[in-house]
Order: C-alpha cells, then sequence, then structure tokens
C-alpha cells in the first residue's frame, strides 16, 4: 500500500498544517485525510504544488509497503 | 419537483410509505377480526396473508429508511446498499410464498380457478422482477456510492 509520509516531510521543512494548506490550496480538513493515509487518490496539480512548497519530490513523499 | 431535499418527493413518499407500514401492522394485528367480519376463519389459505404481509412490511421498512436518506440529501452510502438488498431478498421471499401458496391451492386444496391461479402467477412473476430489479440497484448504488467515496478522497 502506498503511505504517504507528509507530516515527515513538513517536520523537516518546519512548516504547519495551516501553512502548507493555504500555501496548495487545499483545506485544512484535505490536508488531514492525506497526512493519516485516508485518502483514497492524489491529483497530480496537488502533488505538484506539496513538491514545490515543501521542496521536495513525490518519493519523499510518497512510500510503498507490503501490505501483509 | 425537487428530488432530494427537505421538501423533495422523498418526504412525502416516506410519509405514504410510513402510513402504509403503520396501517399494514394494524391490519395484520386486526386480520382475525376482519375475516370473522367477511364470515371467513383464518385457515392456512388466509395464514399466507402473515408471512407476505411481514415480507411486505420489510420492503416498506426499507423504502422508509431510502427515502429518509433522499431526504437528507445523501442517498449514496453503504447503507441505502444494504436497504436495497434487504428489500430484494424480502422480495424473493414474497415471491416464494405466492408460489408455495399457489402450488398449495393446485395440488392440497384440488382447487383450481383460472383467475386465481392467474393472479397468483402475476404475482409471483411481479415479487420475481421486482427482487432481480432490486438486486441490480443494490449492486448500481454500490458502484456508484465506491465512486462517490474515491472521488470525496481525492485530494
Amino acid at each position: 500500500m502506498i503511505i504517504v509520509n507528509l507530516d515527515v516531510m513538513m517536520a523537516k521543512r518546519k512548516i504547519s498544517s495551516q501553512e502548507l494548506a493555504e500555501k496548495i490550496g487545499i483545506t485544512q480538513a484535505n490536508l488531514s485525510i492525506l497526512k493519516t493515509n485516508k485518502g483514497k487518490a492524489i491529483r497530480f496539480s496537488t502533488l505538484d504544488k506539496i513538491c514545490e512548497v515543501l521542496e521536495c519530490t513525490p518519493g519523499d513523499i510518497l512510500d510503498y509497503q507490503v501490505t501483509l | 419537483m425537487k428530488i432530494l431535499g427537505e421538501n423533495g418527493i422523498g418526504k412525502f413518499l416516506k410519509i405514504f410509505l410510513q402510513t402504509c407500514f403503520y396501517g399494514g401492522i394494524i391490519l395484520l394485528l386486526i386480520l382475525p377480526f376482519e375475516l370473522q367480519m367477511v364470515g371467513l376463519h383464518l385457515n392456512a389459505t388466509a395464514m399466507v396473508i402473515y408471512p407476505n404481509g411481514i415480507a411486505l412490511l420489510v420492503i416498506a421498512y426499507q423504502f422508509i429508511g431510502l427515502f429518509d436518506s433522499l431526504k437528507n440529501n445523501n442517498p449514496f452510502c453503504m447503507e441505502n446498499v444494504k436497504r436495497l438488498k434487504v428489500a430484494g431478498i424480502a422480495s424473493a421471499v414474497e415471491s416464494a410464498l405466492w408460489t408455495l401458496d399457489l402450488l398449495y391451492e393446485i395440488f392440497l386444496v384440488k382447487y383450481f380457478d383460472v383467475i386465481i391461479v392467474l393472479v397468483l402467477t402475476f404475482m409471483i412473476l411481479l415479487f420475481i422482477g421486482v427482487s432481480i430489479a432490486l438486486y441490480i440497484l443494490s449492486e448500481l448504488m454500490k458502484q456508484a456510492t465506491q465512486y462517490k467515496e474515491e472521488n470525496e478522497l481525492t485530494i
């Protein structure tokens, strides 16, 4: 399964949920869905903005874990 | 006319079904007295009304919940998928009961009235059709709910 490591990256960049949500143009509720791995999909446009704001690559945010 | 929402058609259909539901319960409770009033007794033929009535009440109850969700602007949910499935099963049970009634009339009572046989056959086919339609609808509702949830959780 795909794991979103957004909170790790946010901690590294020392950015709050509110600030990130504002910069990428999504609600805090939606950002929370992403952070808690409850999301079903992520748009390329959202991923693009996240990478732009956090100055990272999609690989830094998304990870793959084998489901047992 | 509005379908969804507080003043939509769902609200009126819900009220209509609630009336049918509670009216149906009362009718089933006073069935022996009703039969007595028309000079009949609660025999095996009349007894089939009870399970049939209960199956119809189950269908009505499921549809009350369904129309309630229309009123609340939330028709695409897993509860409605379950409701349609339960109503479909109740409809299949209804069809099976009518089949038993038809077989009972023909082979045990040996009473063969063309009109009664036609009516019973019509009821059997009707409820088989309703059961299949409800099963298909529940599958469609399931797919739609899954698409909706996926769309809502796409960030």
